[in-house]
């Protein structure tokens, strides 16, 4: 039997998105929701978190989504964790390159809080660790 | 999802849609603030950067906040500020002006423009106005009656201020700069109404205002002299109120409007351009058929009067691009051409062009086609939006 998911750390430099993204996930989907504004603090607390997944902002001031990635994916604790990027930029050649980089899948922005969950519910179910 | 939870986010979209709104407003208001800058062309690296990051974050919330308008437009604003760092000023402003009257649009929505719109444009809440957005009308009369009704009429509309001579009605538009100016012809003092519109329409910087004269009476003399020296229209004395509030809102609505004209002819581009902002519209001007087709791609063009013989890519050549492209094909093209044979002008009828113009033209007549083209199409719009047939068509003209 697969594994529920339970809880989402979502990170993104824009706190309208931060906010809008931990309503929608908590009130529809049902999730517990931490967050975090930059990759840095999602680094320094990922490891206390322990999320089942994160959704992670792309294009962030300092440190951006794919080096947040690179460093999760370089740690043993969080290396497993499911990442999806959320991101304005959907062209193929770019979800390509996101998926080539580890992410599990990629939302796009903006998003949908009616349908936020649903589709990260859809990513869950078909990552490796559900 | 359920209806309950469906309900319950949908309370909580309303308190964060009131906070996104906020602070909407302090955002309009730095890029309002950039904008003599940009226009300038001297936005500088470091406030150059914080456009883009602005239009970044608006492209990346707008839908989400259930204003699809502002990730739109600021997202055209972010692609072509990554795509051309040297894009030239006047495109970078009305990419801004684009931007800007999104955001607008979603700040002073009225409750009944909300109640009407759909589920996802829908936002919960209309935000205080910010009187400062509001488009600044300049009223000029000796009569203190006149004043004090135009005052009242436009009440969380417009800004208004006022005049009683030309002197000071002359010291206000070059403090001020309105956005409209309601002239009484017939004033005692120096000047009267008529020599401040020749006086404003020969000043660079001020010539692009749009004046509507106030005449004594609505006798062909009075209203001619001013629609000659450069008037936009005229109200005659004595005036209903819902007249003048019907052509104030007609001329302000028009600064939402974009003109493109291109043309490799400058004194054509020049002759028009100023015609046009003089009208009220917002123009860009486009020196060939390549620059024209980059620039409606890149913004929200409400008409476009195409040179339909230019080196390169030619108008014909653009209108058939326009054609094929789902977002394009619907903007109204009014060629303009030395070709006066009945054969080309058909032929460019036929291939789809919404009017035909030959050169030498009579700008006057250019312009009062262009809006009556462009008012019948809002028309239209507005009649189809009720379910009813269109009173004028397009082709009508």
């Amino acid at each position: 039997m697969s594994r529920a998911l339970n809880h989402v750390l979502c990170v993104d430099d824009e706190p309208d998105i931060l906010e809008v993204a931990q309503l929608s996930l908590e009130t529809v989907g049902g999730y517990r929701v931490s967050s975090a504004a930059s990759g840095k603090v999602a680094l320094a607390q990922v490891e206390s978190l322990r999320p089942d997944i994160i959704l992670l902002d792309v294009m962030m001031p300092g440190m951006d989504g794919p080096s947040t990635l690179q460093a999760l994916r370089s740690r043993p604790a969080t290396a497993h964790i499911p990442v999806v990027f959320m991101t304005a930029r959907v062209q193929s050649a770019e979800v390509v390159e996101y998926l080539e980089q580890g992410a599990a899948g990629v939302i796009a922005k903006p998003f949908d809080p009616m349908t936020l969950s649903s589709q990260l519910e859809e990513l869950w179910s078909s990552s490796d660790v559900a | 999802m359920s209806l309950e939870k469906a309900r319950s986010l949908s309370a909580g979209m309303q308190a964060l849609q009131i906070r996104y709104l906020e602070q909407l407003a302090v955002r309009h208001q730095q890029i309002v603030d950039m904008l003599p800058a940009i226009i300038r062309g001297d936005l500088g690296t470091g406030p150059g950067a914080r456009l883009q990051s602005e239009a970044h974050k608006l492209a990346g919330t707008g839908s989400t906040y259930g204003f699809p308008r502002i990730s739109e437009t600021g997202k055209r604003l972010e692609e072509a500020l990554l795509a051309r760092p040297q894009l030239p000023s006047g495109k970078v402003a009305n990419l801004v002006r684009a931007l800007l009257d999104a955001c607008e649009a979603a700040l002073y929505v009225s409750p009944e423009q909300s109640a009407g719109a759909p589920e996802t444009a829908k936002p919960a809440v209309a935000v205080a106005v910010n009187e400062s957005a509001l488009p600044l009308l300049l009223a000029v009369d000796d009569d203190p009656a006149i004043l004090e009704i135009m005052q009242s009429m436009f009440t969380g509309d417009a800004r208004v201020v006022t005049a009683s001579t030309a002197e000071q009605a002359f010291a206000l538009i070059n403090q001020q700069r309105p956005d409209l100016i309601l002239l009484d012809d017939n004033m005692p003092g120096q000047i009267s109404g008529l020599q401040l519109l020749e006086k404003i329409r020969s000043i660079d910087e001020l010539s692009g205002l749009p004046v509507i004269m106030i005449t004594a009476s609505d006798a062909p003399d009075n209203v001619m002299r001013g629609l000659v020296a450069g008037a936009v229209d005229y109200i005659a004395k004595p005036f209903q109120p819902e007249d003048v509030a019907e052509k104030v809102r007609a001329c302000l609505g028009r600064r939402d409007k974009l003109i493109l004209i291109a043309d490799d002819d400058p004194a054509v581009t020049d002759l028009l351009a100023h015609k046009f902002r003089g009208a009220g519209y917002q123009v860009e001007v486009a020196c060939d058929g390549e620059e024209a087709w980059y620039f409606m791609q890149a913004s929200a063009v409400s008409l476009v009067l195409l040179d339909r013989m230019m080196p390169g890519l030619d108008g014909m050549k653009v209108m058939r691009m326009m054609q094929k492209q789902p977002t394009l094909k619907d903007i109204p093209v009014v060629f303009l051409t030395v070709r006066h044979y009945g054969a080309d002008i058909i032929e460019g009828l036929k291939s789809g062009a919404t009017d035909y113009i030959t050169k030498p033209f009579d700008p006057d007549e250019v312009v009062s086609r262009c809006i009556r083209l462009l008012e019948s199409a809002v028309a239209a719009g507005e009649q189809a939006k009720r379910g009813g047939v269109p009173a004028v068509s397009a082709s009508g003209i």
